[in-house]
């Protein structure tokens, strides 16, 4: 599978960059922030991106890279145009995620780390949404659901064109 | 426990002995002090506590559980035991834990024999372990560049080579990456390692995580007979030991020498001593006949030398000159200057053969002018036109832990440093205009209070708060156009701020040279002009020594002019250089590694060399070589050991002595002017002429020498010219292409890299690389040409931007 091309980081997301510095008192403290405007203009974090936010906020690449594999919110690889991200810590797996994620790849076509021949969706898994009250969580894209069934995927799938 | 703040010491008690230590000190220091062994992984003593890998756990009276000595500071009436039953099953438990995943491939493993876990785990360990479920499995190894391999599953996590780039040379070549049991050490997506001191992140992995791919397999460490000498390369001196296994040197390391390199080196040292061993080296002296060098003996080549230098002797002194140095010992150097200065009496000597006319290079002694532990201490460095980790790697490491405390750095160059995220002022002009920079910001100081001009403002608020100025001057600046304006600036900034002015110049052993008589005596020409004196015809020999002048003469059309007009050229080579192939008689010599004697750093320090290897075939030493002809000339050199040739040196210059500094001599006041700031050469015709050519250092080169290291070689890549990307862009030129740069005088094609690396306008050339020369562009007088890019052929498809 091949991703958006390689490039350097957009006028737009430099400015917004440069605007969240102003907002610390040290650049080092922008870049979580940095790394999402990077991600969403790119859609991932390929290395150019992270070489721009790293120049963008003067500290090595290496830094930024380090702490972009840190957090499972980055992606260093190229993701589907929905990321679905289906807990599976203890809460979610006794109210049954194992379902969930079953009928996920069914309905996908796919495992859990792989992303969709249409470039639609990606699936993961991952360790605690921070939802055990309303377990089993998935989030998507930036939209939570709470007390997911098997039964709900196809309506829920749906309305991710 | 509260300590006494009135208290100047705490007296502490570790294993039943009462162990006093200054406040601050830390438990397992105390212990270390007291003799008492902890064991460690992650506590490195040039770095600050990290308590990560949990090997030094004590027990502490009244504290509840094992505590790491390591980030535990002593105090006063603490009661320390190292070897409680708990203590030592804490050190079990967490040696099994490390070993869980550790894949115990010691056989095969370059640490095995010198490895701080496999000891601890024989004096510490558990003996036995009960986890039998699978390892982490990494691919093994993986390259991380030309000279490092990593092992991923041999870490245990302690962050040393992290930090080391973190803390000690500000590179950030290795991070960790991920996160909990997927942690890993690497660079970002495996690529090679940038840095230039990455040999260090080998010596102080405590396991076999990182380790050197020249020196993959080639040994076990009880195997190899270590020799303590010093680095040659840069000049700074740095210590080393040169493991010697079947008459090889297999590797170098750094030997601890406090007021030099501490415990560190940097890559060139780590890695740029294959060269020695090269199959390449010539053993046998050469003697041209019908055109062809042929081999000779040594009477035979001795005799030839010897009565063409009668000849030219005779005829008159001053027909014979003498270039080279950088590459002899001290002790070499003096007998050198012995033979042509009183046996043949010739004025004309000089080691400053890459020197050119008029320059600043030539108007002061090279040099610090203080030593490298006070520059450590110093609060302002003003870096005018020297590419510090280029250039001398060892001096950026006293520089980076002074602005870790604070010290202002200033960079002030046509190019923008590599340290610059660590620089709270930089000034990236064009090569021309590094002169007249220089000069506002000396106006600027000396104006005080009237405000400097916009983008002063930073350097003159640091260098005038300054109390312990340190100005570098480097190569760049002092050969360039209008060096000695730039000279002359920057000692008014030293004066006014009351820092101190370093003459960043120099390698090898040119400050030996210098001092021991490889400089103009009195009505003597410098470099230059014995090149020039030869081309018209006025010498008869032209006899060189520790240099290489075919490569080393900045204008390359000089030296050839100069060697067609020389009638007889000897050269001491240990490779058929350039200018060992234009000679007429060449001496195979000794490299400075299979010599003993002393060398002088660019502080002025008398330091040891010991011969780690014999040299090849029937190859003698320079000194040697030097004695013989002088023989033959009628004057008997007797220095019988090396020790009555060191008393030689310090009769003849009071004040030598091993391991001290004697300072060089101060830069003068009032310097001689040069090619006016701002002159350039005509251009190449045509109408793109604004484009002007400057050379640059690299630490990493293809030279004679660092072409036959195959990591330095690696690691100094293709040749390759720097562009800014608005003149890419204007001209062209697309990322990596090839271009051919045209001057009045010459032309070469190598690739481009467009990177705002270079300041608009220029075009920068690295020195260094043999195959494309810089020189063969530039024309005396002028330090920078105008030059000409035409693009050859596109990059490939996506290159890297």
């Amino acid at each position: 599978m091949s991703g958006p091309p390689a490039r350097p980081l957009g006028a737009e997301a430099r400015a917004e960059i440069a605007r969240l510095v102003g907002l610390y008192e040290h650049r080092q403290s922008a870049l979580l922030p940095a790394l999402f405007v990077a991600q969403r203009e790119h859609g991932y974090l390929s290395p150019e991106a992270l070489a721009g936010v790293a120049e963008a906020l003067d500290l090595p690449v290496s830094e930024v890279a380090s702490v972009a594999s840190f957090y499972r919110l980055f992606y260093l690889k190229p993701v589907g145009r929905h990321v679905i991200q289906v807990c599976t810590n203890l809460a979610c797996m006794l109210n049954g995620c194992a379902a969930v994620v079953r009928r996920f790849g069914e309905r996908l076509g796919v495992a859990s780390g792989e992303t969709t021949a249409d470039g639609r969706f990606t699936l993961r898994t991952v360790e605690c949404l921070a939802a055990c009250e309303e377990a089993p969580a998935v989030l998507v894209d930036e939209d939570r659901w709470a007390r997911v069934t098997p039964g709900d995927i196809d309506r829920l799938l749906e309305r991710y064109p | 426990m509260a300590t006494d703040p009135a208290v100047r010491t705490v007296t502490l008690t570790i294993d039943g002995r009462a162990v006093t230590v200054p406040p601050g000190t830390t438990v397992y220091q105390a212990a270390r002090a007291a003799g008492i062994e902890i064991p460690i992984f992650c506590y490195h003593d040039r770095m600050p506590p990290l308590g990560a890998c949990r090997m030094c756990l004590v027990k502490v009276d009244r504290m509840g559980k094992l505590q790491t000595s390591c980030t535990l500071p002593a105090a006063d009436g603490m009661v320390v035991s190292t070897t409680d039953p708990e203590v030592v099953a804490g050190q079990e438990a967490i040696l099994e834990f490390l070993l869980i995943n550790h894949p115990l491939d010691c056989p095969i493993c370059d640490k095995g024999g010198e490895c701080p876990l496999q000891d601890q785990t024989f004096r510490w360990g558990p003996g036995r372990s009960r986890f039998v479920e699978a390892k982490r499995d990494f691919a093994k190894p993986v390259s991380l560049g030309p000279v490092l391999t990593l092992d991923r599953e041999r870490c245990i996590l302690c962050w040393r080579c992290v930090r080391f780039g973190e803390i000690i040379a500000g590179d950030d070549a290795l991070k960790g990456f991920e996160r909990g049991f997927t942690s890993e050490i690497n660079t970002p997506f495996t690529l090679p390692v940038e840095s230039k001191f990455i040999g260090n992140t080998i010596a102080i992995c405590p396991v076999g995580a990182l380790t050197s791919r020249t020196y993959r397999f080639r040994a076990r460490p009880w195997d190899n007979e270590p020799v303590p000498s010093t680095c040659t390369h840069c000049g700074l001196g740095c210590a080393v030991w040169f493991d010697v296994r079947g008459g090889e040197i297999v590797r170098t390391r750094a030997r601890e020498a406090p007021a030099v390199n501490d415990i560190w080196l940097c890559d060139l040292g780590f890695f740029g001593h294959d060269y020695v061993a090269s199959g390449e080296r010539l053993t046998a002296p050469l003697v041209r006949r019908d055109g062809r060098l042929t081999q000779a003996s040594w009477e035979e080549a001795l005799d030839l030398v010897a009565s063409r230098l009668r000849a030219a002797r005779d005829r008159a002194p001053g027909r014979v000159a003498f270039l080279g140095g950088r590459r002899l010992s001290n002790e070499d150097a003096l007998v050198a200057a012995r033979l042509f200065g009183e046996v043949i009496g010739t004025p004309h000597r000089d080691h400053r053969v890459d020197a050119p006319p008029g320059g600043a290079s030539l108007e002061v002694a090279w040099g610090l002018r203080a030593p490298l532990e006070e520059i450590a201490r110093g609060d302002v460095f003003l870096l005018v036109g020297c590419d510090v980790t280029e250039e001398y790697p060892i001096l950026w490491l006293r520089m980076k832990a002074a602005v870790d405390r604070g010290a202002a750095l200033l960079l002030l160059h046509a190019r923008r440093l590599e340290v610059r995220r660590h620089a709270r002022w930089e000034r990236l002009v064009r090569a021309d205009r590094l002169a007249a920079e220089t000069g506002a910001l000396a106006d600027a100081l000396e104006r005080g209070a009237a405000g400097p001009p916009p983008g002063l403002e930073a350097a003159v608020a640091a260098i005038a708060a300054g109390r312990r100025v340190h100005v570098v001057v480097g190569r760049f600046a002092l050969d360039g156009p209008g060096g000695s304006a730039v000279l002359a600036a920057a000692v008014r900034i030293a004066e006014h701020s009351g820092g101190v002015l370093h003459v960043a110049r120099g390698k090898g052993n040119d400050i030996g040279a210098q001092r021991f008589g490889l400089l103009p005596g009195a009505g003597g020409w410098p470099a230059p002009e014995i090149l020039r004196r030869a081309a018209a015809g006025d010498l008869d020999v032209l006899y060189v020594a520790g240099s290489d002048p075919a490569t080393a003469v900045t204008d390359r059309s000089a030296w050839d002019a100069a060697r067609r007009g020389v009638g007889f050229l000897v050269v001491h080579e240990a490779f058929l250089s350039a200018t060992a192939e234009a000679a007429d008689v060449v001496l195979p010599s000794l490299v400075l590694p299979e010599k003993d004697g002393t060398v002088t750093n660019l502080e002025g320090r008398t330091l040891p060399l010991r011969a780690a290897v014999r040299g090849p075939g029937a190859a003698r030493g320079d000194r040697e070589i030097f004695s013989l002809i002088a023989a033959r000339l009628g004057a008997l050199f007797t220095y019988g050991t090396g020790d009555e040739l060191f008393e030689a040196l310090r009769a003849a210059t009071p004040g030598v002595e091993a391991g001290a500094i004697l300072p060089v001599a101060p830069v003068p006041a009032r310097l001689a002017g040069d090619v006016p700031a701002g002159a350039v050469a005509a251009g190449a015709g045509g109408g793109s002429a604004e484009l002007i050519l400057a050379t640059i250092d690299h630490l990493f080169t293809q030279g004679a020498t660092t072409g036959r290291c195959r990591g330095i070689t690696a690691l100094a890549g293709a040749p390759h010219c720097l562009i800014h990307p608005d003149d890419a862009a204007r001209l062209g030129v697309e990322p990596g292409a090839l271009v051919e740069l045209a001057t009045g005088h010459g032309a070469v094609v190598l690739q481009a890299r467009v990177t705002d690396v270079t300041a608009p306008g220029q075009v920068l050339l690295p020195r260094g690389f043999d195959a494309v020369s810089a020189y063969a562009l530039v024309r005396w007088p002028h330090a920078v040409v105008a030059v000409t890019v035409r693009p050859l052929v596109a990059a490939a498809a996506g290159g890297a931007p």
